[in-house]
């Protein structure tokens, strides 16, 4: 059961990417790695440093991490930007979204965590520290985690996009990438901590 | 916008409803039980885009 969800989710992530870069070209491609990146790098920082959650027994692995577990933020985010563009009519343009188009994605990320982790749970593919506090199974960390991570991601997208040359957006992109992956999963970590999530 | 290109528009969201209903189907199937509550949200959210697209489609 595991190994089908990984490889549907797998396969659901490349059918997206190629949505992204057939709706969007060479954006929607660089979106979609920028997204599989900080994934990755997250997902690993919460493997290595034992935060917030661990994984049961799944078989897709990239690096220390599963698989499924880097690529889901990529997936969600990216299904929040279409919605949020379905509802309002905003594109995400090459500039930093509205507030307007930011606090919708944040409302469908939280939809996706109360769908995710109660269903991840059940199947033991996730399983958060001791103690943690939930209603219906849901986390409450995960209600400032998973909207937190797309809006961050999304205003350094656009704030990246507006510098006028590829070498200057790859760098307002690459350097504080690895800051927001590191740094999401420890703040979590520390507010978790701090009120007893 | 032809029907098609609408499709494939939505096509990231057309995936998580799928993703929804097979969520459903192992819960229903292998767990014998349906955490709806839970889903309800996302399924709204879904309702909305679709219902939204149709009808701005059905507009132009």
């Amino acid at each position: 059961m595991h190994l089908f969800i990984e490889i549907l989710t797998l396969l659901f992530f490349l059918a997206c990417a190629a949505h992204a870069a057939a709706t969007r070209g060479r954006t929607g491609a660089a979106f979609f790695a920028a997204m599989l990146l900080l994934g990755f790098l997250r997902e690993n920082f919460v493997t290595v440093r034992d935060l917030l959650y661990g994984f049961g027994p799944l078989h897709l692995m990239f690096g220390r991490a599963p698989l499924i577990a880097a690529i889901i933020w990529g997936y969600s985010i990216y299904a929040a930007v279409v919605w949020t563009e379905t509802v309002t009519a905003e594109r995400l343009e090459d500039r930093r979204p509205s507030l307007r188009f930011l606090a919708l994605a944040a409302l469908f990320m939280i939809a996706l965590a109360c769908f995710y982790e109660p269903f991840l749970a059940l199947l033991h593919m996730a399983r958060w520290q001791p103690g943690t506090r939930s209603t219906l199974g849901v986390p409450w960390i995960t209600w400032i985690g998973y909207p937190t991570l797309a809006v961050l991601f999304l205003l350094l997208w656009g704030w990246a996009l507006e510098r006028r040359t590829v070498a200057g957006r790859a760098a307002a992109l690459l350097i504080p990438l690895p800051l927001l992956a590191f740094g999401h999963a420890w703040g979590l970590q520390a507010v978790k901590t701090a009120f007893g999530w | 916008m032809p029907p098609r290109s609408r499709a494939l528009t939505l096509l990231p969201l057309l995936l998580l409803a799928a993703m929804l209903a097979c969520g459903l189907v192992i819960e229903a199937a292998r767990f014998h039980t349906l955490l709806w509550a839970t889903k309800l949200p996302l399924a709204a959210l879904l309702a909305v885009a679709f219902l939204r697209r149709c009808t701005s489609s059905s507009r132009s």
